[in-house]
This record gives structure tokens, sequence and C-alpha cells, in this order.
């Protein structure tokens, strides 16, 4: 009998050491089901004498002639690839050889609204299938318009829909999450709901899903909300309440993350002015008039999983100062040797990494504002729509993600464009923040209109990131390979000696493992992220074509 | 010397509780490859070689020396109303260190950017402050002095008469 117990437990134990030691990849959008983008371990795509020989494999194009972008990124549960398109179609491959398994709805019957109001991809209703997919218990759940009339007339009212990943078979559609009651651009008098779930990837949780609600171009901007959706069922959850203003603003742009304690993470956009005006006035020295109550914009929030009630809020940009810089990167939860920390960068090209626990800020990259990391009241023109749109990717104490960098308080946020950072995030001084920089080959650098990069994927060491360019590179931190020079972390320094007299950091420059070109669209899209599993990669671009690319 | 039956039994029965430690042990370890120590701490210094920049030429690069540690650039040049020539000058200072600016044939205005620090210019000192633009008028050497751990960055408006 003793030996029987012993036998059980050391084969419970070979388990779970194989479970540790297995390859945890990056299947999903930020990296697992909790949207936590934090990879500390090395997969098959972590060699640097493999990654050079990463090729095309297979291409995916969608059926039927339907079209589409992928503004969505993929996710790998067992094999299968899931992923949405604009063209209202959420398919369903072969992972080993891109086959297309199913796709829901049936061709011919997209989920896509009738409202077009603005331009692609700012459309009230007919944006498709932008959100990321999460996968629950043999079910792939994503937020979508839903074109039946019975729903607030076919506008393009969104709600959360869930598929049996083995058929396609939807299990359920949730009670609307996101209304489109009107299709008048701007329209505030008599007002119209444009809400949208569009870049939001729901966090789907055993007990909860989690999805974020906002608007469509600012036209107008509508008031920011999380809604929490029973799995069982897809029925709102009614003793959850999110929302960020009394009035309007503060949307939720990208998909909700778990914290280490079990709180929910998010960010939140702006709030002041939309295309129906600005909501008060400011006086010269920044004091406002009219500043909605509460006010959640521009912050990033931590809110209790089970009432949304806020647990802590950081807002750097005070309201007067709001141009437009949406904090519309979703959080990075980082578990490093200083602690939990919550990173993202806000659309202004400034980066914030949060004390996990209470919401104070750690540090701010590059450290304009001082020990607080807030921006005074009344110094203006800094911060407004300027794309920096990506959560970043941590790899233990590194933090990989495109910010503006130490340039930006002197070049404006340009500076940034097309350029990837690691910051050292438990660097005991800002002269050690800067751990490399690249300028990523075939993206946009330094102008444009800040599209160039994807969202950032690490596992051991080894950076995938796509370009505006259609192209994925490969990167390798200069602690997994030699790097390719040098060079400082302010871009308009050329020599060492006066980088550093000025007060900044020599860093390496990150060799290119690989940059592989796609189909010429973009394959950054808003901020597209390359999902990995069983040593391949997998991309979408907003040409319409899935990849899948190994060595 | 060979062991009695009992006695072997004794041994293994004895031992066998760390076995599943031992296996446990063992798993991890063959994890290490896969679970490397990276990511933490700072990468190495550059090689003494390694001086000059390998990435492309800076734009607009700060070439314009103000001291040991500060550095300016012209970034903007125009005629201004009333034959007044305006020029826009960027500042960086390194942490605890000093840039002297000459004398500017016109009124200087300094907005500061980032960091913190003070002007001092024919014996008046003025902090820098994000909310209020220091100035000083013509024929003023100026001192900018940086009193922080981070560069102070800083633009300046030079408007001098034609």
């Amino acid at each position: 009998m003793r030996t029987k117990i012993i036998t059980i437990l050391t084969v419970g134990l070979i388990a779970f050491g194989l479970t540790t030691c297995a390859s945890p990849n990056w299947p999903a959008y930020r990296y697992t089901g909790l949207r936590q983008g934090n990879q500390p371990a090395a997969t098959p795509l972590s060699d640097p004498t493999k990654v050079p020989t990463l090729a095309v494999r297979w291409t995916f194009t969608p059926p039927n002639g339907e079209g589409g972008s992928f503004y969505a990124s993929p996710i790998i549960v067992k094999d299968r690839l899931f992923i949405g398109s604009t063209s209202g179609y959420f398919y369903a491959l072969d992972a080993g050889t891109g086959s297309l398994l199913w796709q829901f709805p049936a061709h011919g019957h997209p989920l896509m609204g009738t409202c077009a109001g603005g331009g692609f991809p700012q459309t009230f209703g007919q944006y498709g299938v932008m959100s990321s997919a999460a996968d629950l218990d043999g079910n792939v759940v994503f937020g979508a318009p839903d074109p039946d009339p019975a729903t607030d007339l076919g506008r393009g009212s969104a709600r959360l829909w869930e598929l049996q990943e083995s058929t396609g078979s939807l299990v359920w559609k949730s009670d609307v999450v996101a209304h489109v009651t009107g299709c008048t651009p701007g329209a505030i008098n008599p007002p119209e709901l444009h809400e949208r779930i569009a870049y939001s990837a729901p966090l789907a949780l055993q007990t909860t899903i989690y999805v974020g609600v906002h608007d469509a171009g600012d036209d107008p901007i509508q008031n920011g909300k999380v809604m929490a959706v029973d799995p069982a069922t897809g029925h709102l959850l009614p003793g959850f309440s999110y929302t960020s203003t009394g009035t309007r603003g503060g949307g939720v742009w990208n998909g909700p993350a778990l914290d280490l304690s079990g709180g929910v993470l998010f960010t939140t956009g702006n709030t002041r002015c939309d295309a129906a005006g600005c909501q008060g006035t400011c006086d010269a020295l920044g004091n406002p008039t009219g500043e909605p109550s509460p006010n959640r914009g521009l912050s990033m929030m931590k809110v209790d999983p089970t009432t949304g009630v806020p647990t802590w809020q950081f807002q750097a940009v005070p309201y007067c100062e709001d141009n437009d810089p949406d904090w519309a990167a979703g959080v990075t939860v980082m578990l490093t040797s200083c602690g939990e920390l919550a990173a993202s960068v806000e659309k202004d090209g400034w980066t914030y990494a949060l004390d996990g626990k209470s919401g104070s800020c750690t540090w701010q990259f590059p450290p304009t504002a001082g020990p607080s990391c807030k921006f005074p009241k009344g110094v203006n023109n800094l911060h407004g729509d300027t794309r920096y749109l990506g959560p970043g990717a941590a790899w233990n104490d590194v933090l990989i993600i495109n910010t503006g960098g130490e340039a930006l308080v002197h070049d404006g946020a340009s500076a940034g464009f097309g350029r990837l950072h690691a910051l050292n995030a438990c660097a005991t001084d800002e002269a050690h923040r800067v751990r490399w920089l690249v300028d990523v080959p075939h993206s946009t650098v330094g102008a444009g209109f800040g599209y160039s990069l994807g969202a950032p994927t690490v596992t051991g060491g080894i950076v995938y990131v796509t370009t505006d360019q259609g192209h994925v590179v490969a990167l390798a931190d200069p602690s997994v390979a030699p790097p390719a020079g040098y060079r400082c972390s302010d871009i308009d320094f050329a020599t060492m000696a006066t980088c550093t007299a000025a007060g900044y950091a020599w860093v390496p420059i990150p060799k290119v493992l690989a940059d592989v070109p796609l189909d010429g669209s973009s394959a950054a899209g808003t901020r597209n992220e390359a999902a990995i599993a069983s040593g391949k990669l997998f991309v979408g671009t907003t040409g319409g074509h899935v990849y899948m690319l190994s060595p | 010397m060979a062991l009695s039956r009992p006695l072997v039994h004794s041994l293994v029965w004895r031992r066998l509780p760390a076995v599943p430690l031992l296996v446990l042990l063992l798993a991890v370890s063959a994890c290490q490859p896969q679970k490397a120590l990276e990511g933490h701490g700072l990468l190495p210094e550059a090689p003494p070689d390694q001086t000059t920049s390998a990435a492309p030429a800076p734009q607009a690069p700060f070439d314009q020396p103000l001291g040991n540690a500060a550095f300016a650039r012209t970034v903007f040049q125009t005629q201004g109303p009333s034959n007044i020539e305006i020029t826009v000058r960027d500042v960086i200072v390194g942490p605890h260190a000093e840039g002297l600016l000459a004398a500017a044939p016109g009124p200087v205005i300094i907005d500061l950017n980032s960091g913190s620090g003070s002007a001092t210019a024919g014996g008046k000192t003025l902090e820098l402050s994000f909310e209020q633009p220091a100035s000083f008028p013509a024929g003023a050497a100026i001192t900018l002095k940086n009193g922080g751990n981070i560069p102070l960055v800083a633009r300046l408006y030079t408007l001098e008469g034609k």
C-alpha cells in the first residue's frame, strides 16, 4: 500500500514537473487567457540559432471572397487557430496546415450592423470581429455586432458570442453589451449611443467574462464601461458595474487583464473633447469647469472583480491637458524581482509602471513628471492622439514596448514610432531604465502616423513584432545573442561620450534574427500580436491573410 | 560483505519517501534550460571599441556643446515681425551639470520640458518650472544648472532685433 501511495505521489510530481517544464508558448492574445502579457520562459522559438530560418509555412485567405482585415490577433487552442475578421466572420483553422475547419456565421450572414458612422475602422456597427478571442473550457468567446433586426434594429449593437471550438456551433450570444441606438455622427442632442466592443478582447474566467466598451472615433465619445457576463448563460451579471464617468468619456479600448490578487486591470480613453465639442471649459492655468464626476478617463484602473468598484486609479494627465492621449494599450502584469508591476504606455508615448497593489507610480518613462509621474496642470500640447496603442510584453524584469523614448520630450511624439524599447523594470536609477533600443526594420521609423508596430511577443528573450510594412521581425535580447552594435538611449546623440555626458545610457541594439515579408499590407494593424504555439508563429494582417511561420 | 534481505528492505523503505522529492528535483533541473533566469539584472556595458553609434545618424543631433555635459541644437530660425529674428533651440544639461549660454543679442525665454534646475544671469537666478517659462533680457550670459538626477531638457526662444 505504501509503495502504491509513493508511486502515485511520484507520478503526480513528475506530471507537475512536466507541467512546470512544458513550454508555455504565447498562445493567446496577451500570452494567456489572463491577458497579463508576461511570458517568463523559453520555448522552441527561443533558440537564436534556429530563429533565422523562420519562414512562412502556410497562408490562409478567407474563402468566398469575404475579404476583410485581421485587426484581431490569432489564438491557438489544441492545434486549432481562431481569429475574427472585419468582414464579420470568425474562422477556425487547423494550426498545422492552415485549412479552414469552420467559420461563423455561414457565408452571406456576417456579424455586421447597418450603422456606418465614421470611416472604417471607426464605424458604429460595421467593424465585424476586431476583438481577439478567448478560450474558455472548449468554447471560444469574442465580441462583435449583432445584425439581428430584433437587436436595436440591427444597427450594430454588440454582444459576446460563445462558440464550440470543435464545431463552431453557437453556445450563446450574450445580452447586449454595447448599444448603437442611432447612426448620426456626433449625435449628442438628442443623444444616441454609439458604443462598441470592437478592439476589446474579453477576459474569460470560469466565473465571469469581462469586456470593455468604447466609442467609434470619438463621434462622440461614449461613457467607458467594463461589462461582466455570466459564462454559463451569457447574461450580464447585475452585481458588477463599472462606468468611467458620470457623463461620457473614458472608453475601454483593450482587453482587461487579471492581476495577481484577482483584480481586473484596464486602461481608459479620453474624456474632454470629441466630435460634439468639449465638456466644460478650462482656464489658462488648467483649472476646469464642467469636468465629469467621476472622471476615470485617461487612467489605468484596477477594479474589484465582483462589484466593479475601483480599487485604485492612476491618471497622469490632468483633465485640461487631455488632447486625446487615450490610454488604449492594455496592462502588462509583471511579476518582477522588485514586485508586481502594472505597466502600460499611454497614447502620448509615456510609459508607466505602477505598484500592482497600491496603484502608485513606480516609474515613468521618459521620467518627465517627477516622482509622482503626474503632469502638472496648465502645461498643454504634450498629450495628443499620437498612437502608442500597443501593450508591452514582459520577460521577467524586462518590459518590451513601443514607447516614445528619451527623445519624446524634445522631438515630439513621433520620436518612438517604429522603435522598440526594452526597459529594465527594476533598475534603481533612470540612467539604467533603457536596456536596449532598436529601429525595427521594415517599419515606419520616426515618422508617419504611428501605426508602425504591432504589439510585441516575447519568449526566452527573443522578441517577435509585426510591422506596418508587412513584415514579422525577430530580435534577440543581447543576453541571448550578441548585439548588432550600440547607440544612445536618446536617439539624437551619436557618440558614447556626448550621450553619457548628457545623462543618457549607451545601450545595445538587439540583433535582428529574422525579417520575414508577408503580404505587403500592415501586419501591425492597430496592435496586432503574433501568437506562439508548438514552435510555430501565427500572424494576421490587415491585408486579410493569416500566416504560420516556423524555423 | 553481503547485506541481509531485511536490512536492504529496511533501507529502501526508509529512503522511499525521498524518491518523489528526488524525481521532482530532477524534473525541475531538466527544466532549467527552458526556464532560465534570464530577463533579470542589467546587461554588461559596451566594449571599449563600441563608442560610435551603430544606428542611423541622428536627423537633428545635439551638436553644439555648452560645456562638458550640456548640449544644444538649433531647431528653427525665422524672420519675425518688426525685423525680429526668432531662433528656437533645444538644450540638454546632464544630471548635476551646468551649461553656459553665450550672451544673446536679444531676450531669451526658457521653457522647461523635463527635469529640474535653474537659470542664472546677471546675478539673477530663476528656478525653472513647467508652468512658467523663465525670461532674461538681452545681453546676459545664462548659466543653466541641472539640480536633478535626470537630464534637464529645455526649449530656448531667442528674439533678436535686426
